[in-house]
């Protein structure tokens, strides 16, 4: 179901580190997806449903927590089957997540059960049906965005593995900032058509950046210094994985592909390692997790003597 | 089949004023989502929701009954005998319902919260998407939901609570008004028809006075200094995200709607604030100023034992009063509007760049802290208890059959199955599909700790909140559930029921107040009660009570009971768990030279296994605790 009237991506007021994590992702979808947590309220959803104006033909699709197995998966066809007395494959979301984004809202909240066919899935970029009599394969590469409060319940640890980035969002202090998304929700809510059409310009300027930053990541250089930097911080951060370094050099390449350079820099190291570090760090259970983490990858930076 | 339900009218219903201006604002927007109505044995809550009908319309309201499942709710194919030959359509389901209507919930407490999450989340998105047991669909809804607590604090998670537009606590009326509402019910009874008769030319002038407010919605604006109001009340109420800004706006703007009026005043966002705000107040000061009134009563009471009862007693009653007085201005806010708006207006702090507060009488509730209000908290799990995942062609321990995987697995043999008459489709044994539900045995922390005045003495209360700490910290990476009844003063409270969030539980242990004297009785008793209303849930949830205490109690089940009264009080609910034969230990809490050992006694009543607090060091604590759970789960 596609919603002729979705609030622009570039009328979202603030948020910066969330829009620009997805972003990333549009540009790349190699990163490895985002997950965004946040209080209650703070326009999370909105966020992702908007990003589907981003792209020709990239669609959000939604996989809410009520889902059953079939309807993740796909499964037999019954209509086909009763009448032809044959088999054929009724697919399930992670065949329409194909090429898309995957969109779970509330993903702490997922089933187990659920969220081990998902992982299976991500990880191997297939989707391999054998039940019900069907034995079908097919491709399933998507970008698993998820949006969770964290007040009510943690996320399981392989689930958060899975994602490249993460983002802490915040409600607005501010009473100007605040004024300013009432204002412009009002205003949507009102008529809608005319609220898009308002952000016209922005949203094609943001459009045409995407695309200028997909060429740019074709033919990005890295030099080895980089590597050595991404080196020392996860060393310095007593990450064990791999993936951390990974994904870290992906984002960068990423960053800076968006400010429109064919060149890395140490900058966009630090920028990638604040979306790619938080949640891949060690914490204990009770600390109040963002600030914290954010020290923790401040400080490593900080110690880093490899230079250009 | 379906019978006229007659209903008293809204307008035959005395007083209730805020309950009705609540319904009105719904009424008129939609976009506010919802009306939470809480009140402990409050008079009339329900009568008055049903009345919500006569606002919107007959066929606009429907109602949800508590003991849905999972087919009503979704939907469910149609099994008729043109299953096969035709598109199968799908059949009914609540959330359908919402596309235009308005769902009521009674006792919203006893609901499945899966359920109302669910309801409430696919209202404020204005879609439903549906994936489930073949069937794939999406569709949008403009309905909303009035749901109705026996208990103040609903204990509704906060992410559901926060969906909620509007929240209304409904009070008990007074003697008189009471009357009154008996009176016309009784009426009512006798002769229905005459009563609606009477009602039913003002009846229509309201239903069209709500119809035309509706249209007018799209056309009120709010100019900008009282967009700047908006916000400044939801920082100053401390609201999190932007829910309470837009709700505020949008019950304004009805407000306004309702009053013929093309912009917003201030006035309108004042009264609007009573309903949008009070479920949002995270605001630390009104908190704080909360909690230690609390706290300062529960001290004061124990210097002073002779005349404590009397005079807690005296303090009820006025405040009782008071707060009567205060609530009454602005009652009748659209019924009365001129002076209801003289009367606010009093209240109302609004000037360029002045510091803005709220209204003094908004009515508070305590989110996630030691509430005031409500002592009796029933439990609500996010887990999604029961839900139908997935299928299995072995058989659960109960003949739970999945007939649409059924017949998913028989459909390919239909063609060349020999067809017995008068059945659609021929089903043989190897076809049936069993429902895998998402259920486990959950184990559950149920914590009872004393916080009375001796804990006060050597350090004693930190020593248990490391021991509580220690244990949550376990309990977290177990996934385990973890509930907290503290008691002191006059009475025990479940500062939490069952639940995951143990940031929750870590912050009231923060905020846990010291004092007072030592009901253990109640707070045994209220452990108790913690886990039957768990278990009503979750049937195979397993409860593991820890007991932090030095069996010193003086206070009993009843008020003015002797020391020894209060010991023999709390055995005999200890012995209520050795009955049960639950897992309890209890940590006696107990220093210095001079023991008396009731905690040992205790737990000897209890059944319960006994270790003293000085004991208990660090790591072998956890280990002790993690082989306890492992033999219960085993």
């Amino acid at each position: 179901m596609t919603y002729k009237h979705r609030y622009p991506f570039t009328a979202i007021v603030g948020q910066e580190n969330m829009k620009l994590a997805i972003l990333l992702n549009i540009i790349n979808p190699k990163i490895g997806g985002v997950l965004i947590k946040g209080e209650k309220g703070t326009a999370k959803s909105t966020a992702v449903r908007s990003i589907s104006d981003l792209m020709d033909g990239l669609e959000v699709i939604d996989l809410p927590l009520s889902i059953t197995e079939d309807r993740l998966l796909g499964t037999l066809d019954m209509e086909y089957a009763i009448k032809h007395g044959e088999k054929k494959f009724e697919p399930g979301i992670l065949y329409y997540a194909d090429n898309n984004i995957l969109y779970v809202d509330e993903i702490n909240l997922l089933d187990d059960s659920i969220i081990d066919s998902l992982l299976d899935v991500a990880a191997m970029g297939v989707n391999t049906i054998e039940r019900d009599g069907i034995s079908h394969s097919h491709s399933s590469r998507f970008i698993l965005v998820g949006t969770m409060n964290p007040e009510e319940g943690e996320i399981r640890p392989q689930l958060l593995d899975r994602f490249g980035l993460s983002v802490d969002v915040f409600g607005e202090k501010n009473v100007k900032d605040r004024m300013l998304v009432i204002e412009r929700r009002l205003a949507f809510e009102n008529n809608p058509s005319a609220f898009i059409q308002q952000y016209h310009l922005e949203q094609t300027t943001l459009v045409e950046k995407i695309h200028m930053a997909r060429e740019i990541l074709k033919d990005i250089e890295i030099s080895p210094f980089i590597y050595q930097v991404v080196a020392e911080l996860s060393i310095e951060l007593g990450l064990e994985s791999h993936r951390a370094d990974i994904t870290m050099i992906k984002t960068a390449m990423t960053i800076a592909a968006f400010d429109g350079r064919k060149q890395v820099q140490r900058e966009d190291i630090s920028q990638a390692a604040y979306l790619v570090l938080p949640h891949r760090l060690r914490q204990a259970p009770f600390d109040n997790s963002a600030n914290n983490a954010f020290d923790q990858i401040k400080m490593a930076l900080s110690t880093i003597s490899v230079v250009n | 089949m379906k019978e006229t339900v007659r209903n008293l009218p809204f307008l035959a219903i005395p007083e209730q004023e805020k309950g009705k201006t609540a319904l009105k604002l719904l009424a008129v927007n939609p976009r506010l989502n919802g009306l939470l109505i809480v009140g402990n044995n409050s008079f009339g809550k329900s009568m008055l929701a049903d009345s919500f009908q006569d606002l919107v319309g007959e066929n606009q309201l429907f109602k949800i009954p508590i003991s849905l499942t999972e087919d009503r709710f979704y939907g469910s194919y149609n099994l008729d005998t043109n299953f096969l030959e035709e598109k199968q359509n799908i059949q009914g389901g609540l959330l359908r319902k919402l596309k235009y209507q308005v769902g009521l919930i009674n006792q919203v407490e006893l609901l499945d919260e899966m359920y109302l999450f669910e309801m409430m989340d696919c209202v404020d998105k204005g879609y439903v998407r549906i994936e489930r047991e073949g069937m794939s669909e999406s569709f949008k809804i403009n309905g909303s939901i009035i749901a109705i607590s026996e208990e103040e604090r609903a204990n509704i998670s906060q992410g559901t609570l926060d969906r909620f537009g509007l929240y209304v606590n409904i009070e008990h009326s007074d003697n008189s008004t009471r009357e009154k509402i008996v009176k016309q019910i009784f009426e009512f009874i006798k002769n229905p028809e005459k009563v609606i008769a009477s009602f039913s030319e003002k009846t229509n002038e309201l239903k069209s006075s709500i119809a035309k407010a509706k249209k007018r919605l799209a056309d009120i604006s709010i100019p900008d200094q009282q967009i700047k109001l908006i916000a400044q009340l939801n920082v100053e109420a401390g609201s999190q995200g932007f829910r309470g800004d837009i709700f505020l706006a949008e019950a304004a703007k009805a407000h306004a709607a309702l009053r013929d009026v093309k912009e917003v005043t201030d006035q309108d966002i004042m009264v609007a604030s009573f309903y949008v705000l009070p479920h949002r107040l995270t605001n630390n000061k009104q908190i704080d100023q909360e909690l230690n009134s609390e706290r300062n009563n529960s001290i004061e009471s124990d210097q002073d034992e002779t005349n404590h009862e009397e005079r807690t007693n005296n303090q009820s009653l006025s405040n009782e009063n008071t707060s009567f007085d205060q609530l009454n201005p602005n009652t009748n806010a659209l019924n009365n509007e001129e002076q209801a708006f003289d009367s606010v207006a009093d209240e109302v702090i609004v000037e360029t760049n002045k510091e803005v507060s709220l209204p003094t009488n908004l009515p508070i509730v305590l989110q996630d802290s030691i509430s005031k209000i409500g002592k009796r908290g029933k439990t609500k799990s996010l887990t999604k208890q029961g839900r139908h995942v997935k299928s299995s062609s072995k058989p659960a321990h109960n003949l739970d059959i999945d007939i649409y995987a059924t017949i998913r697995a028989a459909a390919p043999f239909q063609k060349v199955r020999p067809k017995k008459q008068d059945t659609a489709i021929s089903i043989v044994e190897s076809d049936l599909r069993y429902k895998i539900r998402r259920r486990g045995s959950e184990v559950s922390f149920i914590f009872i700790v004393d916080a009375s005045k001796s804990m006060h003495a050597e350090k004693r209360m930190e020593l248990v909140k490391g021991t509580i700490f220690t244990l949550l910290k376990d309990a977290y990476k177990k996934r385990d559930k973890v509930a907290m009844v503290t008691f002191q003063g006059k009475e025990a409270k479940i500062a939490l029921p069952v639940t995951k969030s143990f940031d929750l539980a870590q912050r009231l242990l923060d905020k846990l107040p010291i004092g007072g004297k030592s009901p253990l009785a109640q707070g045994l008793q209220s452990g108790l009660e913690v886990y039957l209303s768990a278990k009503k849930k979750n049937p195979e949830l397993i409860p593991l009570f820890v007991v932090w205490t030095d069996g010193k109690a003086n206070v009993g089940l009843e008020l003015h009971t002797t020391i020894q009264q209060s010991i023999d009080d709390s055995l005999v609910v200890g012995k209520k768990y050795k009955k049960m034969e639950f897992s309890v230990l209890v940590i006696d809490t107990e220093q210095g030279y001079i023991q008396m050992q009731l905690a040992a006694d205790l737990a000897n009543a209890m059944g319960a296994e006994y270790i003293k607090i000085t004991d208990l060091k660090g790591d072998n604590f956890a280990k002790y605790i993690s082989n306890k759970r492992n033999k219960i789960r085993s």
